[in-house]
């Protein structure tokens, strides 16, 4: 993959994957460290430029293990902070509007099934191939999500807005 | 919820992203990639030479523990006469030896 290609691909992928990545991570000022971390390791991965779709299959996956390894390094840093009584640092942005509150209520898992599922319109192989799932399982996976987060929609008094 | 009332609010979600500031220059995370490509380079270039600086580390500590033992009566009848200073400073060359190489192989 070349410059011009990978800009263009950039271009093509990052407005969505940001917004995954921000949902997902629940955590808005880090969204761009993260998709920046997530093209990285997608170009040091060397892709082939012809499969777009699994291009942007691979790109998700990346941007999925960068959230998980974020995840990690924060809570061990919380236990450092624990043990040794440093400053909390304070908690991530959930970002604005009542949905979104409601979405980030929802485990990470389901958040990034629902996105993929319903935004990027992932079929449930290519969406078990991106979480590291079993493909029979996203669609109960699914089912549970979409349960729970119309539970929280009602909780918080959405359900009755039409969407 | 069934697929469609999702894919809704999820469409909602999608348009509350919409407005969320300018996307990083994709030419600068193209050139970050390049450099620590490179970089990655460099350090599978040099990784048998460390590999090797190593390796003469471990025969050099080892031939030295094995021919102070072998000749340990030597030193120790050279060594007994001298006193505590002379332990001393064998003991403080040792340390300083030691801290010598691990500055060198630390570089």
């Amino acid at each position: 993959m070349d410059q011009g290609e990978f800009t263009a691909f950039y271009h093509e992928t990052a407005p969505a994957l940001r917004g995954y990545i921000r949902r997902v991570s629940g955590d808005g000022q880090a969204a761009d460290d993260l998709l920046q971390e997530a093209y990285l390791r997608f170009l040091r991965a060397k892709p082939a430029a012809e499969d777009r779709a699994a291009m942007k299959a691979y790109l998700y996956k990346t941007a999925t293990a960068a959230i998980y390894d974020r995840w990690r390094k924060q809570r061990c840093e919380r236990l450092w902070s624990l043990a040794f009584g440093f400053r909390e640092e304070p908690p991530p942005d959930p970002g604005t509007g009542d949905v979104t509150r409601c979405f980030q209520k929802l485990k990470p898992r389901e958040r990034a099934l629902l996105w993929l599922a319903y935004v990027e319109g992932y079929a449930h192989d290519e969406i078990a191939g991106t979480l590291d799932l079993k493909e029979k399982s996203v669609r109960v996976l699914l089912f549970r999500a979409r349960h729970n987060l119309e539970r929280i929609l009602r909780q918080n008094g959405l359900s009755e807005v039409q969407p | 919820m069934n697929e469609s009332e999702a894919a809704v609010w999820m469409g909602r979600l999608v348009e509350l992203s919409r407005s969320e500031g300018a996307l990083p220059d994709p030419v600068l995370i193209w050139w970050k990639a390049q450099f620590l490509e490179r970089q990655d380079a460099q350090v599978r270039v040099a990784r048998p030479i460390a590999v090797a600086q190593w390796l003469s580390l471990v025969v050099a500590v080892v031939t030295t523990i094995v021919l102070c033992a072998v000749n340990w009566p030597g030193i120790r009848g050279m060594l007994e006469p001298a006193g505590f200073a002379l332990w001393l400073a064998v003991a403080g060359g040792v340390i300083l030896t030691g801290l010598a190489l691990r500055f060198v192989f630390g570089e």
